[in-house]
Parts: structure tokens; C-alpha cells; sequence
């Protein structure tokens, strides 16, 4: 296991967050989620960046306080608005790195540099949002780490971009079976192509965890009048929401409701379904 | 810590470099324009202010929420502090050398016969000044974010001209025969004696500051 977290609890002001996940070595492993749903407080935590009330974590077998440079060195990190101090460029980076981690590939990172445009001898906080961006990734996977912790990667990023980061983890991935990522975004496409599988964050708790392949292929979104909805079998719904034309059900199991329910429409299921109706829908 | 002192040095060799070049020609310039500038007042100018300059790394590291990566890295909230006041000292006499440069060009300039004895030793004095400054700074700048530190700076310096104008205020009241045996104590030392015992404070300061900092680190939530 790569990562395993149980029942972490963090406690503020006017937001709790109570989360249990794990990342298996070899997988990539989503977290999606709205904006203060808990997703980088949860990776915070992991990091040791901030104090936690209850819960365990085990990251590579070590809890957060235990984590030193030997473990930090194994770790890729990217966080949504967080990276290296502005007044550095990357030329100043360049040393930094290679001095902080035993196992970076300066000509690799200096290739991947020129191939996505990213100027040397210009300040950081000149950057463009897409700049910045992919430097980070570039930092992250460019220092032979077994685990990737991405929040938010392609945030502020052209679709092409977007893409060419998304192949840069599947390399990394390709480069060696053990490594792991866990990956959070708002671009539900993005993940869907990516990960194996997924965890919603909706108010500090998970709400859904599911194997990718799985929610593409065996969920679906039920659209059914107050008929329909009275007389449908609830065994396999988890999550109904009302509309003007009727309900809305998301399924585990759209097979079973093709099968039986010939009459009513069942559509293929998406993660943005999936997110919609979790952290919109009421959860039976 | 190697990897966060190149990260410093660059950033005080880009951010620091204009603030050295002013430094120096402002002293110098003051000390050819009026005669009345002592060739020691360069050097003191020159280390202390760039000293303070070491604590406002941290701010570099805080711009746009840069801490919060900075510690992904590899490294410890330990070793941030440590290589934090091993920076500043090593900047410190850094800036002490090009300052006794900058100073023994003057005193040759205005042709003033000072002792070598006399002149380094009287200019040591200033690095312990510098590391008193540092030893306030660091953990106020590492406690407080960047608009609350300069108000903190503020409050302590206005605390410690305070403190000082009170004890000059109380001198006078205290009894003339103290004040004796205190001056006649520091005769005694001699000069060497009271550079060993303003060293002694500085180290004493910097351990003092160097836990504090330790303490702040450790409890901070980024």
C-alpha cells in the first residue's frame, strides 16, 4: 500500500473533514470533489503540512511526523497555489533540485522544459497561470519519485497541454509498476482517462469510491416520471434527485434496470454524473 | 539544507545584489560628500542593514503561499530554521568583509590613522550587533506573516529605543558609587574584554532566538 488513510478527522472553525482512503502501489488513484470539499486539506495532512485531531496515516508505513528527507525525496508533489518562490527562475531551480534530490534527471527536466515552453531566465512570478502549472508537473516527475501527490495539475492549462501532462503521468506510470499518483481535479475528463479509480469528496466525507472501468461501464443515470420512479426497485440506486420531468437515479447497476425496466431511460454513467448526483442528490 | 542555501543565495543574489550596490554607494558617498562620516559608520551600515535583509528571505519564501510547497520538499521544519541562521550568519560576515572593504577604502580616503588593532576590533562589534538584530527578526518573522512582522519590528525596535532612553533616564538616579564600580568593571575588561563580552551576548542571543524559532516551527500550520 502506498497510501492508506483511516478516519482522519480535522477539525475547523465551520468545516470538519472526516476522510478514509488508500492509493495501491501501481494504480492512480482520483479525488474530485467542489472547492473546500476537503481535498487539499486532506493531502495537506498526508504531507504533515498541518496538525490533524484524529486518525491514522501511513504513508509508504510512515505517519506524517515521521516523514524525513529520505521519504520526501521519494515524494512528487504539486499543490494548486503553491510552488516555488516566485523571485527564483528556473535556472535557480535547477541547482536547488539537483542539491535536494538525489535521484533528479537534470537534462530530462531541461528537455521537458524546452519541449513545453517554459523560459529559463525569467521570473516565476512572471509566469502565466499555464506556465506555472506545468513546471510544477515538470518538478514532480522529473526526480525518479515513487509516489505522485497532485493537487489540481492541469488547473489553468490549454486542452493540448492538458493532454501532453496527462501522457507525462502515464510515462511515469509506464517507467515503473510500483509507482502511484493520487490525483485531484476539477476536469472530470481528465480523470476518467487517468485513474484507476475514484474517490467524491462532498463536505469533508468521502461519498463514493469506485474502480474507474466500473463506473464507466456498469453505472448509469435513470430518468424516470413520478410513475416510473413509485414502482422502480430502489435495491440499486444510490442517489435520486428531483427534477422538473421527474427523477433522476444513479445506479450501480444500469444492466438490471435495461433489463427490467425496458420502458424507462437509463443513460451510460459519467463521472460527472457520478459527481452531480453524490454530492447533489439525496443518498439512499 | 545544501538545496535551501543555493535557493537563498540565488535569491539574495538577485533580490540582494541591488541592495549591497546602494548600500556601498550610499556609504561611500556619504563618506567623501561629508568628512564627517567615520569610515567604522560604513561598516556598521553596511553589516547590520544587510543582515536584517536575511530575515526577508522568509518573506520570499512565503510570497504567492511558497511555504507551503517549500516544505513538500525534502527537508524538515528543523532543518529550515537551522539553515536559516546559518545563512544569516555566513551573510553576516559576508556583508562584514565587503563593509571593512568598503570602510578601509574610506579611511584611506580621508587618510585617517586608525590603528588595524583599533579598526577590526572596533568593527567585530558590529557583527554582534548584526546577530542581536537577526536573533529579534528571525523568529518574529517566522511567527508572523509579512504585514504583521513589520508592525512586530516596529513595536520592538520602539520597545527597545524605549528601553534604552529609560535605562540613560535611571542612570542618573542610581547611586554614583554603582556606577563606579560598573564603569571601573569595564575598564578592567579592557577592550578585547568587552568585545568577548558583546560576542558572548550575541551567541547567547542567537541560542536564545534559534529555539524560539525551533518552537515557532514546529507548532506552524501551513
Amino acid at each position: 500500500m502506498m497510501l492508506e488513510i483511516n478516519g482522519l478527522v480535522k477539525k475547523y472553525k465551520d468545516f470538519a473533514l472526516n476522510c478514509s482512503m488508500k492509493v495501491e502501489r501501481g494504480c492512480i488513484t482520483g479525488l474530485v470533489g467542489e472547492n473546500g470539499a476537503g481535498k487539499s486539506t486532506s493531502m495537506k495532512a498526508v504531507l504533515g503540512l498541518i496538525s490533524y485531531d484524529s486518525g491514522d496515516i501511513k504513508l509508504m508505513g510512515k505517519s506524517p511526523a515521521e516523514l524525513r528527507e529520505a521519504e520526501k525525496e521519494k515524494i512528487g508533489v504539486t499543490l494548486a497555489e503553491s510552488g516555488f518562490s516566485g523571485y527564483l527562475k528556473v535556472k535557480d531551480i535547477v541547482p536547488v533540485m539537483a542539491a535536494m534530490y538525489p535521484g533528479f534527471d537534470r537534462e530530462r527536466f531541461l528537455n521537458l522544459c524546452r519541449r513545453f515552453n517554459i523560459p529559463q531566465d525569467k521570473y516565476i512570478k512572471e509566469f502565466s497561470t499555464g506556465m506555472k502549472a506545468k513546471l510544477k508537473v515538470l518538478v514532480a516527475v522529473t526526480h525518479d519519485a515513487d509516489f505522485l501527490l497532485l493537487d489540481e495539475p492541469t488547473t489553468g492549462l490549454d486542452v493540448t497541454a492538458r493532454e501532453s501532462i496527462l501522457d507525462l503521468f502515464r510515462e511515469y506510470m509506464e517507467e515503473d509498476e510500483s509507482r502511484s499518483i493520487l490525483i485531484s481535479s476539477h476536469i472530470s475528463s481528465d480523470l476518467e482517462g487517468l485513474c484507476d479509480d475514484i474517490y467524491i469528496i462532498h463536505e469533508g466525507k468521502i461519498v463514493l469510491h469506485e474502480d474507474m472501468d466500473k463506473l464507466l461501464n456498469e453505472y448509469g443515470l435513470i430518468k424516470a416520471d413520478d410513475g416510473q420512479y413509485a414502482r422502480l426497485d430502489k435495491e440499486h440506486i444510490l442517489s435520486v434527485r428531483r427534477t422538473p420531468f421527474g427523477y433522476e437515479c444513479l445506479t450501480d447497476q444500469k444492466g438490471y434496470y435495461r433489463e427490467n425496466y425496458p420502458d424507462i431511460v437509463v443513460e451510460n454513467g459519467s463521472l460527472d454524473e457520478a459527481i452531480t448526483m453524490m454530492t447533489g442528490g439525496e443518498r439512499l | 539544507m545544501k538545496g535551501l542555501l543555493i535557493k537563498d543565495i540565488r535569491l539574495m543574489r538577485s533580490q540582494g545584489a541591488v541592495l549591497l550596490a546602494m548600500l556601498i554607494l550610499a556609504a561611500l558617498f556619504l563618506g567623501v560628500v561629508s568628512s564627517d562620516v567615520e569610515p567604522f559608520f560604513v561598516v556598521a551600515y553596511i553589516t547590520i542593514f544587510l543582515s536584517i535583509f536575511v530575515a526577508s528571505t522568509i518573506s520570499y519564501d512565503e510570497y504567492d503561499n511558497g511555504y507551503l510547497f517549500l516544505m513538500t520538499l525534502p527537508i524538515t521544519r528543523k532543518k529550515y530554521v537551522n539553515e536559516k541562521y546559518i545563512f544569516g550568519i555566513l551573510i553576516s560576515i559576508f556583508a562584514w568583509c565587503v563593509g571593512m572593504a568598503a570602510g578601509t577604502a574610506l579611511m584611506i580616503a580621508q587618510g585617517a590613522k586608525t590603528g588595524a588593532g583599533e579598526w577590526i576590533g572596533g568593527n567585530l562589534m558590529y557583527i554582534c550587533i548584526a546577530w542581536v538584530f537577526m536573533s529579534i527578526m528571525m523568529p518574529l518573522r517566522l511567527r508572523f506573516d509579512s504585514e504583521k512582522a513589520r508592525y512586530a519590528n516596529i513595536i520592538m525596535f520602539a520597545l527597545i529605543a524605549a528601553v534604552a532612553y529609560g535605562i540613560t533616564k535611571i542612570s542618573q538616579y542610581v547611586p554614583e558609587n554603582l556606577l563606579r564600580n560598573v564603569s571601573a568593571f569595564f575598564n578592567t575588561l579592557g577592550n578585547n574584554g568587552i568585545l568577548a563580552l558583546c560576542a558572548g551576548i550575541a551567541v547567547a542571543a542567537l541560542l536564545i532566538s534559534y529555539i524560539c524559532s525551533r518552537h515557532i516551527m514546529e507548532k506552524k500550520e501551513f
